[in-house]
């Protein structure tokens, strides 16, 4: 009797306090004083340009939701957006023309690996906090210690690391991949991933052999040569690394050539919002190997992810996608840090930078480990020592996490073998 | 590696065909009014968004809606000739008419950052029924859309040939090309040849552009690629020679694609503008010119 009124007090104070925090979270209003400046440097023309608007609708949609929630202690969050037309020459007259105007306390940007590797030295040359935000190559992490440049996303080095583990598996699994190959376009981008596979190929105890590794110039008429060189080599898996239509083109000419390769679809090209639109079943089979798919959201099981990717849809009318998350990601990341921060200051934030913990949080929400804590790393000072890249397999559009297994829903939905055009076409 | 040779011989081939339609009004231009068209590339980047628009909006077969792009592109090739090419090439009748070629860059230029504002950097595509369909004739794959898309890009650049070779109008053409002053005199309205003729080409370039469509996605900055590859074709198959842009496309399609087989897609590249350096040098006036007009 006594247990069971003991254990209905409790109740009603648990929910008392639900009430309370509600209220709370109520209360929480609209941040009104001065604003907060951060200077971004993003593609919104060039090469990239459609990539930068992913970038752009991030840090819009974080800043929205941080000022919403009463911003950094009643300051909101402005940005002072600069175009780096995707070269890094462009991009780094225009970081140091932010990095000069006093009122801007922080920087983010700049998708690019090649726009990030000239902007962060100049973080440190200016003494202002970055947050390096998708780039992937680690020649921007590379500086030494410093306590100005920042990224919470994944390196080559995480790329090396996950793709180690995700061959691993397979070969537990009884189907290891004994032959690789790889096709990417001529960029920073697809030579580091390149360079990265061979790596791979050379130094682990994988035991694998690249059987082919071809470059492709960007905006292709016609990926039929590479495609029967990729026929003959008939690698167990392939690794292509391509931009805008030249992964379209790839998904319809395979089919074309009956080339039954299967591949991993790296790189913007594959990850575009209406990928499946243009290629439709083309595409089912596909691997992938990225920071983020829309499927983290379910394996998470965090409900405000779902609201807030729900809400991203219907304002943008697509999907999120990776971009946007590491996006998200880098801008909650900046503003806990500028809430602990003694005072809006470059330095004060840097400081507050450093000592970033978060777990659980608004921050992290989108992070397969749903982590973020800076330190050194193989190299690279202040990388995300949490960022990791999950594999996944595509379905009717769809990314299925298959690895790790603590982020795989149910039954691993992977297909291996990937089933042949024939045997496609049969079904 | 025979078959491997074949595979790509037969996909340079098709590509080059198209290739060479893509060029032929570069070629007629540069031939007849002496204009270098250096926005030919932006030209078929909007002949393909008209094309795309047109086919996505109606569903229509891509290849029977070739006749809207051209349409489009022969009535816009008409007017910008007649409103102001022909009065740039008054004002410089005693040179070369270099202000074009920059009006053209220019141009070219504006076109792309209007493509960018009307329709975003995003790629448009369209799924036709062609795509993804191949042809297996034994180990060797000919790709369906490829195939249809070459066979009517020759069919109308021999027929474009055919009208200048063997029609009145055709002649009127190629007198206004060899001699504009003495043609004159025999009372051709050579202001007239000019537009015709631009828009011949545009029109050409416009149904090129809807060939393109069942295998190929249309950006603001897809012209590049495509515009620098028609000079090259010109300068080997000899400005203002139909049948040389066939031989000439046909080549550079050849080049890229066994090029390729031996070094890598990227690279093969390379080759392509050395070849363009090589007859720069040794046949300034294309492949099939005979050195009196040198």
């Amino acid at each position: 009797m006594k247990k069971k009124l003991v254990a209905m007090l409790l109740t009603a104070c648990m929910a008392l306090g639900l009430c309370a925090t509600t209220v709370a979270a109520d209360e929480a209003e609209a941040a009104t004083g001065d604003p907060i400046k951060v200077g971004i440097i993003a593609p919104l023309s060039g090469t990239t340009a459609l990539q930068g608007e992913y970038l752009m609708n991030g840090y819009n949609f974080a800043v929205k939701h941080i000022n919403e929630e009463g911003g950094i202690n009643g300051r909101p969050l402005e940005l002072v957006v600069s175009d780096s037309e995707s070269l890094p020459e462009v991009g780094a007259t225009e970081f140091e023309k932010l990095a000069q105007d006093d009122e801007i306390v922080a920087m983010m940007g700049a998708y690019s690996s090649g726009v990030s590797a000239v902007i962060a030295p100049l973080a440190i040359k200016y003494s202002i906090p970055l947050m390096v935000t998708h780039a992937v190559s680690d020649a921007c992490m590379e500086l030494g210690e410093n306590k100005y440049v920042y990224r919470a996303n994944c390196g080559t080095v995480e790329s090396y690391v996950w793709y180690e583990k995700f061959f691993q598996w397979m070969a537990e699994r009884g189907t290891p991949i004994k032959t690789i190959a790889t096709v990417y376009e001529n960029s920073d981008y697809g030579f580091s991933s390149n360079e990265m596979l061979q790596k791979l190929c050379d130094e682990s105890d994988l035991g694998m052999e690249m059987v082919l590794s071809e470059p492709v110039a960007s905006d292709s008429a016609d990926l039929s040569g590479v495609i029967n060189k990729l026929k003959a080599a008939n690698p167990d898996y392939a690794y292509v690394a391509l931009n805008g239509n030249d992964a379209v083109l790839f998904a319809r000419q395979m089919k074309e050539y009956d080339c039954n390769v299967a591949y991993c679809g790296a790189g913007g090209g594959f990850m575009q919002v209406d990928y499946y639109e243009k290629v439709g079943d083309l595409s089912d089979y596909m691997m992938g190997i990225s920071f983020w798919y829309y499927d983290i959201i379910e394996a998470l099981g965090n409900p405000r992810a779902a609201e807030l990717a729900a809400e991203y849809h219907d304002t943008y009318g697509y999907d999120m996608q990776e971009i946007v998350v590491s996006a998200w990601t880098a801008t909650y990341v900046l503003a806990d840090a500028m809430k602990r921060a003694e005072s809006i200051e470059r330095e004060a934030i840097a400081d507050a930078l450093k000592e970033t913990d978060l777990e659980d949080d608004t921050a992290t929400i989108f992070c397969p480990y749903n982590r973020v804590k800076f330190g050194d790393d193989q190299g690279r000072n202040n990388q995300n020592l949490y960022s990791a890249m999950p594999s996944a397999q595509m379905f009717s559009g769809e990314w299925k996490m298959i690895y790790p297994a603590d982020l795989v829903q149910g039954e691993n939905p992977l297909v291996w073998p990937v089933p042949t055009w024939e045997e496609r076409e049969a079904q | 590696m025979g078959l491997g040779l074949l595979q790509a011989g037969c996909d340079g081939l098709l590509m080059g065909g198209v290739y060479a339609s893509i060029a032929v009004g570069l070629s007629l231009s540069f031939g007849v009014m002496r204009i270098i068209n250096w926005a030919q590339g932006e030209f078929l980047m909007v002949a393909m968004y008209v094309a795309f628009l047109f086919v996505n909006g109606t569903g229509w077969d891509p290849y029977l809606s070739l006749f809207v792009p051209a349409a489009f592109m022969g009535v816009l090739g008409y007017l910008l000739q007649k409103f102001v090419f022909n009065n740039m090439l008054d004002k410089e009748k005693s040179r070369e008419p270099l202000s074009i070629l920059l009006f053209t860059a220019g141009m070219g230029i504006l076109l792309v950052n209007v493509a960018q504002m009307l329709f975003g950097s995003l790629p448009i595509s369209s799924i036709t029924k062609y795509a993804s369909k191949g042809i297996h004739i034994g180990s060797l794959i000919i790709s369906l859309p490829r195939l249809i898309s070459f066979c009517i890009a020759v069919v109308l650049t021999i027929a474009l040939n055919f009208f200048i070779q063997k029609t009145e109008t055709g002649r009127a053409i190629r007198a206004t090309s060899q001699n504009r002053e003495v043609a004159q005199l025999m009372g051709i309205d050579h202001k007239r040849i000019y537009c015709l003729t631009f828009a011949l080409g545009a029109a050409l370039l416009g149904a090129s552009a809807a060939l393109l469509v069942p295998f190929y996605a249309v950006s603001p900055t897809m012209g590049g690629s495509f515009g620098f590859k028609s000079f090259i074709i010109v300068i080997l198959g000899g400005k203002g020679s139909i049948l040389g842009c066939l031989i000439g496309g046909i080549i550079i399609g050849l080049i890229e694609k066994i090029g390729g087989l031996y070094w890598s897609d990227a690279y093969a590249q390379i080759l392509v503008f050395a070849l363009f350096i090589v007859i720069l040098l040794f046949k300034p006036n294309g492949l099939l010119s005979t050195d009196k007009d040198a």
